[in-house]
């Protein structure tokens, strides 16, 4: 027999003898952080949004939801990092522990996301009980799967199946019959809540109507995408399942290592498609909203939030496309991280329109200025992804 | 065998393999070399291990001790260039099944960098595969011939395949070995392959191993079975003869006539035992079948 490299201890047990448990501390303190940093981005938007718009009534309902648009863009942009980090880090043990995790990783973006800018809102706005009851009714509607699977979480209790029982309070399909009913009624629940809060606070100006159509719009769409990005996220995770907790032939296909590796390249994979939805989602809310009212001010508004989330999703996508190792991914999550305080940024001065005459000129221009320098950087950006997609994968270049 | 081809050298090895499930020893120190171009067939009663060992060839599952190698790598740290050179057919393909069978196959065959495109759509073809289907849609079978595609359009170097036939049709099973055959002889690729099915073995197999309860009970080529392999029959009268241990014994069973059947394996120049020149004592040479039910019966 020739010389042997020396076995190399997985990194999984390395884990294990070096911290001297399975990971369930690690990943409980990952997933406080998470909590804690979400928090504090949250309070850090929801203090400066209010001290820009003092008046009570001058935008809280719109700011209520920006928050929560801001939210959904948070998830979208860091979602996949701390989820392919703690995979690629860990090695979890199983890959139904990359559902476990993952999913109360999301979880915990959301609640400490929205119901800290629900509470703050509540405080320092006039109308208070409908951003409460909305964001309260999607959190229930988040956790209810894992309260019926006996408050697990965050441990490895939770698996394939309570991530499916997420999947299914989203899709409303899959599920058992118990948990089916429940997320439905949970849904529905919310959806009522929310169109009996809007029915009673939307009531004043046109332009808030339009206003509220535009933030919906795009709140529609960022859902449409994180929706995406979860359900592929689950499924690649099922698709990792294997009897036992123990890979399946798709690690054998180069490239597809580990955790991570699989998941940027069905990311990378599913990309493809989700952005073409996005898309075509965001030209329709663009159509619609122009059919609805025309002033200039709708136009650029329209066009800039069309834009700002195609380029944070086509940037991401070249990032991964690029660079699919895990370079890539800490870019696009940088990315992610970054679009946020962009986002924030963006949103001050649309606050101060709100607040403003809507014939303020100045500002529509400096946002159609801004539309256009950002439609012309997803174009540039959309033009070599798609030669990308059409050439031979990176990791052949690699390996040739 | 090669003797002196190292398991670093060799398409698939591995070394001393344990591995428990709980309080069951699955793997009892599996030792095996698959020689370049060569078809090894494993065969098995059902339950043997062959999949476990197989997966623990490849690296999907971590053994208990002892240590595996692909075309040089070790399997648990397979890198990317040896991945591109394996085919794998998993006795139950269930990963992506979430995809339809034109986009996997374009999602797959985009990561390997000898991906035979028009392979795929002949076979796509020849098989009735429709590429808009979802894998979870179809049969058993469907979705065995889907990876079977998968893994030959890689042009692998080495081939492994888990159980491959046990879904398929007659007519698809012999396009397979077909396949496995032309493949093995034309480009040589080193190929592996589990069945329970002694005909499939014969038709392809150029080297054969035995796995039983765990154990690695024979391991040959198989053109020289027939010399290197027999039974004995010792009759209930000439049990006296019999030791406690026969040189190269692989099995030994107690008839309900009262008499004792053995298997004995002998090096192709070496003689048969002394045993076997009692003229009392039966001697056979056996079919791979034959032999087959007699060590795992």
């Amino acid at each position: 027999m020739g010389q042997q490299p020396a076995p190399r201890i997985p990194l999984r047990l390395q884990f294990r003898s070096a911290a001297g448990h399975s990971g369930n501390l690690v990943v409980t303190l990952i997933f406080i952080c998470t909590f804690v940093v979400a928090a504090l981005l949250a309070l850090l938007f929801v203090v400066l949004a209010v001290v820009t718009t003092s008046g009570p009534s001058s935008g809280d309902w719109a700011l209520s939801l920006s928050c929560f648009n801001l939210v959904l863009f948070w998830i979208l942009g860091t979602g996949a990092g701390p989820l392919a980090r703690s995979t690629q880090e860990l090695r979890l043990p199983g890959p139904s522990s990359f559902v476990g995790y993952a999913a109360p990783l999301y979880c915990s973006f959301f609640a400490a996301s929205v119901v800290i800018p629900a509470v703050l809102l509540a405080i320092f706005s006039a109308t208070w009980i409908w951003p409460a009851l909305v964001t309260g009714s999607a959190l229930i509607g988040f956790l209810t799967p894992i309260a019926l699977r006996g408050l697990r979480w965050p441990h490895k209790a939770m698996r394939t199946s309570d991530a499916r029982l997420l999947l299914a309070m989203m899709l409303g399909r899959g599920a058992r019959p118990r948990s089916r009913f429940a997320g439905v009624a949970v849904v529905i629940l919310a959806l009522a809540i929310f169109v009996a809060c809007l029915q009673a606070q939307v009531t004043s100006r046109t332009w808030r109507t339009v206003r509220f159509g535009l933030g919906l719009a795009d709140a529609a769409t960022s859902l449409a995408a994180v929706l995406l990005l979860f359900f592929y996220h689950l499924r690649l995770a099922r698709s990792l399942v294997g009897t036992g907790g123990n890979w399946t032939e798709i690690a054998l296909v180069p490239g597809m290592g580990d955790a991570r590796a699989q998941l940027l390249a069905l990311y990378r994979y599913t990309l493809r498609h989700s952005l073409m939805l996005i898309m075509m989602a965001a030209v329709a809310a663009v159509i619609a909203l122009a059919a609805i009212r025309s002033p200039l001010r709708v136009y650029a508004y329209a066009v800039f939030l069309t834009a700002s989330l195609c380029l944070c999703w086509t940037v991401q996508t070249l990032a991964v496309l690029v660079n699919p190792g895990p370079k890539g991914a800490a870019f696009a999550t940088n990315f992610g991280s970054r679009w946020l305080i962009f986002y924030l940024f963006y949103l001050l001065p649309d606050m101060a329109i709100v607040r403003r005459s809507p014939e303020n000129l100045p500002d529509i221009l400096i946002l159609v200025f801004v539309a256009i320098v950002i439609i012309g950087l997803s174009v540039a950006a959309y033009i070599p992804w798609r030669r990308l997609t059409a050439l031979p994968h990176p990791f052949l270049q690699r390996n040739q | 065998m090669n003797v002196n081809l190292t398991f670093v050298e060799s398409p698939l090895a591995c070394q001393d393999i344990q591995k428990h499930f709980g309080s069951i020893q699955v793997l009892n120190g599996i030792t095996l070399t698959l020689l370049p171009g060569t078809v090894l067939g494993l065969i098995g009663r059902n339950g043997a291990g062959k999949s476990t060992l197989i997966r623990i060839l490849l690296g999907l599952q971590q053994p208990d001790s002892g240590q595996s190698f692909v075309l040089g790598d070790r399997s648990l740290a397979m890198g990317d260039a040896v991945k591109s050179r394996l085919g794998y057919v998993p006795q139950q393909p269930d990963a992506l099944g979430w995809m339809r069978v034109g986009d996997m196959l374009d999602f797959v065959g985009c990561l390997y960098p000898r991906w035979d495109r028009e392979f795929v759509q002949q076979s796509l073809l020849r098989w009735q595969l429709p590429p808009s289907s979802p894998l979870s849609k179809l049969s058993p079978g469907e979705r065995q011939r889907v990876a079977i595609i998968r893994a030959l359009a890689v042009r692998p170097d080495l081939l492994v395949l888990d159980e491959p036939a046990a879904a398929l049709d007659p007519v698809s099973r012999r396009d397979l070995l077909r396949e496995i055959a032309v493949r093995a002889a034309e480009s040589g690729t080193s190929v592996l392959f589990s069945t329970h099915i002694v005909s499939d073995l014969e038709r392809v197999a150029s080297h054969v191993a035995f796995l039983h309860e765990g154990k690695l009970l024979l391991h040959a080529p198989l053109d020289e079975l027939g010399d290197t392999h027999a039974r004995l029959t010792v009759p209930a009268e000439a049990k006296g003869t019999l030791a406690a241990r026969v040189a190269g014994e692989l099995s030994r069973r107690r008839r309900p006539d009262g008499s004792v059947s053995l298997v004995i394996a002998r090096q192709s120049d070496a003689p048969w035992p002394l045993l076997a020149a009692d003229p009392r004592i039966r001697l056979d040479h056996l079919g791979l079948e034959d032999l087959f039910i007699e060590v795992a019966g």
